[in-house]
């Protein structure tokens, strides 16, 4: 690793190598992505999903092409349910992109699978938040209405109660 | 390195005059095989035997420049490396991988038999 970092870092001073690094970099992190997001799905079944042909998706998953369209992309990123994230990037960042270049880094989860959106994410969620109102509930019950109103904290803790506990609500008589 | 003491792919890269961007390229392909193994190359490794012994690195760094294809083996010391044995030479503009292979197979066999021949030495 160092001895990369170290190799880098003299080549990049030339202004020509550091970009063709970025672009090249770039070209292959595309094509080893299309590819490995492809899975066992077929070139021509990839192409049916974003309206282009077999010999397109092709060239896409070469990493010597360099002719690919920023809508192309965004066609892909819905047909593998994910979302397409561009942005400006430091030359440092560089280094550790290369060192993990591997399939096991380029793979990603389709929305259905995010755990960000799953079931038992917000299950769990939920959970926290009853636990959360609960504990709320206790601190407001020592407290007087006006109190309450008079005190950002504390209305803020009512609000809360009130959003996010089910069933029997504990700060039910707390509502002003 | 040749008889001369020549890294081979260094001499094949002189003759065929690759410019600096095509040699950089080159060099990224070869990092990026170290990080991820040939899967994050598609494209770019094929087989060029029947015996799948010989590979080339296709690389396009040039929309009117040659494909340069430097050909190499796995191992031939451990099956964690790759050792580049020689490039393609160019006829009618083309650089074919297949023409290449009785020397690649010399070096090999160079190199097996004296492994000192090798050198780690970056190319761009």
């Amino acid at each position: 690793v160092n001895e990369l970092v170290d190799e880098l870092r003299e080549s990049f001073k030339d202004e020509d190598v550091r970009y063709t690094y970025a672009e090249g970099f770039l070209n292959a992190f595309i094509a080893a992505q299309i590819k490995t997001l492809r899975g066992d799905m077929s070139q021509q079944e990839l192409a049916d999903l974003v309206g282009t042909k077999q010999s397109g998706i092709s060239r896409l998953e070469n990493v010597n092409y360099s002719a690919w369209k920023v809508e192309t992309l965004r066609k892909l990123a819905r047909a593998f349910h994910l979302r397409l994230r561009i942005s400006f990037e430091e030359f440092g960042t560089l280094i550790p992109d290369i060192e993990n270049f591997n399939t096991a880094n380029l793979s990603r989860r389709r929305f259905e699978d995010d755990p960000a959106f799953g079931e038992e994410s917000q299950m769990e969620k939920a959970k926290e938040r009853e636990t959360m109102a609960a504990q709320y509930s206790t601190v407001l019950r020592a407290r007087t209405k006006e109190q309450i109103e008079g005190d950002a904290m504390l209305r803020h803790m009512r609000d809360y109660v009130c959003r996010y506990t089910s069933g029997v609500n504990p700060g039910a008589d707390l509502v002003a | 390195v040749d008889d001369d003491g020549q890294n081979v792919i260094r001499r094949w890269l002189a003759e065929t005059g690759a410019s600096t961007r095509q040699r950089t390229v080159l060099q990224l392909q070869i990092t990026l095989f170290e990080s991820g193994g040939p899967e994050v190359l598609p494209g770019s490794i094929v087989a060029v035997d029947d015996k799948e012994e010989f590979h080339a690195m296709k690389v396009k760094a040039e929309k009117n420049a040659a494909t340069l294809t430097p050909v190499f083996c796995y191992g031939p010391f451990s099956d964690s490396e790759i050792t580049f044995l020689a490039g393609a030479p160019i006829h009618n503009g083309l650089l074919k991988a297949r023409d290449i292979l009785p020397v690649a197979r010399y070096n090999r066999e160079t190199l097996v038999a004296f492994s000192t021949r090798r050198r780690r030495e970056r190319i761009g």
